[in-house]
């Protein structure tokens, strides 16, 4: 294994037991105000001070870290179930079936991504609690960013049916279905867990994105996007450098993510 | 072998029927938002007790011809196909206008960041393919990775904060997933066997760049300038907003948060039009360019 993917391993696993254990962690409740103690600086008892409202930063880090950490995967699991389905029904059974999915594919391909997203999801209620904003937005994202990967697999899939060792199986009799499951499955897991990975940086990304607009997790519950919200006041940056922990997390668990796939998944 | 005119032409006709029913399926969705939305069919003057009962009848028979779902849509779909998109019901103005007087200002922003990033993007590939120096590689992943990793919405709030504007913005946010897929492009070109072959006989690098690794990569760049049309139509989202840029990437967030749907679903409709015009001519272009055997 490579230095950079060892390094990679490391820090998600490393982040994704901390923010776990969070609540074992964390000094305090994500959402526990500390009334006397608005805007203070790092201390023994906040590590990270607290913001405007006298919250503790490291606690909602971690409390973020596991919404982020949690949610991205579970959407990229779903986006990638997603795909697989379709992809291996339209690249397996082919004729008018295939030419009906990678259309729609096609289609959905050819909507822009953040448009469609922020339009899906206006046409949801915006005006929930915490706990729906972020299912309804990690949600939307499992099931929206299913598109590309859908190519993907059909692409392999199409590739598997053509190979050798597939025809030699059916010559020798072997059910469609058997096949399918037997031989082309368990071949599509390399592009299945690329298409997973690649999903989740992308998904960490676009709920930052959709949480500091407006679109995302509510608060008082914490999200990576929701804190980066704080850094809207970016005058006072200089003074107080600790405030940009969240991007720093965030873009090193992206970063992670990406280092995780290897050098021929990332030229394909 | 000789271009095969037909075959362009057969997928430049599949290409106008996706379109059409891009725009068609965007029609129904739009109509049905604008059918079903609260409020739908119930007329100001209705409430005027000034009116007896025979004129709020005839109001009301005045708007009939919108009860019956399938007229409805058909005009609706008529009336978009001339360009009428119906009226912003945050901003109490005709779609239509809204989006002429927004969309200038962001194809402004885009007509200064797309060049700008895409001049950078290949300076930086092909020098960083023509040297091959392990530190400039793993400098430019770095920065690339660096980028890639950032919230758009950070970018855009830090070029807001620090006064830089869209442009500057939209080209850090476009620069790094362009670069990558650039170099990526240029060096597989590099390792095809002609390139090698060439490089073997000790061709120099700026010779094996313009003569064999660029053509060879020149159909998959123009589809990639395609792709960078879309990617930057995202990127006017969170730029134009937290910019404070009145074109259409502001207009398309104000109208999510004020759950303008029909305002919202004309934008997004638009948007895919015209990124999917990008990707036809793309592919267009790469048909020409590219023989194919009839």
């Amino acid at each position: 294994m490579r230095v950079d993917r060892k390094i990679a391993w490391f820090v998600i696993l490393g982040l994704v037991t901390v923010c776990m254990c969070a609540q074992l962690v964390a000094p305090a409740n994500y959402a526990k105000q500390f009334r006397e103690a608005p805007n203070a600086s790092p201390s023994k008892h906040f590590l990270l001070g607290t913001d405007d409202l006298g919250r503790d930063r490291f606690s909602r880090l971690l409390y973020g870290g596991r919404v982020s950490l949690l949610l991205a995967p579970a959407a990229a699991l779903l986006s990638t179930c997603l795909a697989a389905g379709l992809g291996t029904i339209a690249g397996y059974s082919g004729g008018m079936l295939a030419r009906i999915i990678m259309g729609t594919v096609d289609l959905f391909l050819s909507l822009p991504w953040f448009f469609l997203l922020i339009t899906v999801r206006a046409t949801l209620p915006l005006d929930v609690s915490p706990m729906t904003s972020v299912t309804v937005t990690f949600a939307l994202l499992g099931f929206l960013g299913w598109a590309a990967s859908a190519r993907v697999v059909y692409a392999g899939v199409r590739a598997l049916r053509t190979s050798d060792f597939i025809t030699t199986a059916r010559a020798c009799g072997c059910l469609r279905w058997r096949t399918l499951a037997v031989f082309i499955i368990p071949n599509l897991k390399p592009i299945l867990w690329a298409q997973f990975l690649v999903s989740i940086p992308a998904f960490i990304l676009a709920e930052a994105n959709l949480t500091m607009l407006g679109l995302g997790v509510a608060e008082p519950l914490p999200s990576w996007g929701s804190l980066l919200r704080e850094l809207e006041n970016y005058d006072n940056l200089s003074a107080q450098p600790w405030r940009l922990a969240p991007l720093v997390l965030l873009m090193l668990v992206v970063w992670g993510f990406q280092a995780l796939l290897s050098h021929d998944e990332v030229m394909a | 072998m000789r271009t095969s005119w037909l075959y362009i032409l057969y997928r430049l006709l599949r290409r106008a029927t996706a379109l059409f029913l891009i725009v068609l399926a965007g029609g129904i969705v739009c109509a049905t938002l604008v059918r079903f939305s609260p409020g739908f069919g119930i007329d100001e003057r209705e409430l005027d007790s000034r009116l007896n009962s025979a004129s709020i009848a005839a109001i009301r028979d005045s708007h009939s011809a919108n009860r019956s779902l399938l007229k409805f849509y058909a005009q609706y779909i008529h009336n978009t196909l001339r360009g009428q998109f119906g009226t912003s019901d945050t901003f109490q103005r005709p779609i239509s206008e809204l989006l002429r007087e927004r969309s200038n200002i962001s194809l402004r922003s885009l007509a200064l960041a797309l060049p700008a990033a895409w001049v950078l993007v290949l300076s930086a590939a092909t020098l960083s393919t023509a040297v091959r120096n392990r530190s400039l590689d793993v400098f430019s992943s770095i920065v690339a990775g660096g980028l890639m990793a950032t919230p758009a919405a950070m970018i855009a709030l830090w070029a807001a904060s620090t006064g830089r504007g869209t442009g500057i913005a939209l080209v850090l946010i476009l620069v790094p997933t362009l670069y990558r897929y650039t170099r990526n492009i240029l060096e597989r070109s590099f390792r095809k066997m002609h390139v090698m072959a060439a490089r073997a006989r000790g061709i120099g690098a700026p010779s094996l760049l313009a003569w064999h690794v660029l053509p060879t990569a020149t159909p998959q760049l123009i589809g990639l300038v395609a792709v960078s049309i879309s990617i930057a139509f995202g990127a006017l989202i969170p730029v134009e907003f937290i910019c404070d840029s009145p074109g259409i990437g502001q207009l398309a967030l104000q109208a999510a948060l004020g759950r303008d749907l029909p305002l919202l679903v004309t934008l997004t409709m638009v948007v895919t039009v015209v990124t999917f015009l990008a990707n036809t001519a793309a592919d267009a272009v790469n048909d020409v360019m590219t023989p194919v055997s009839a």
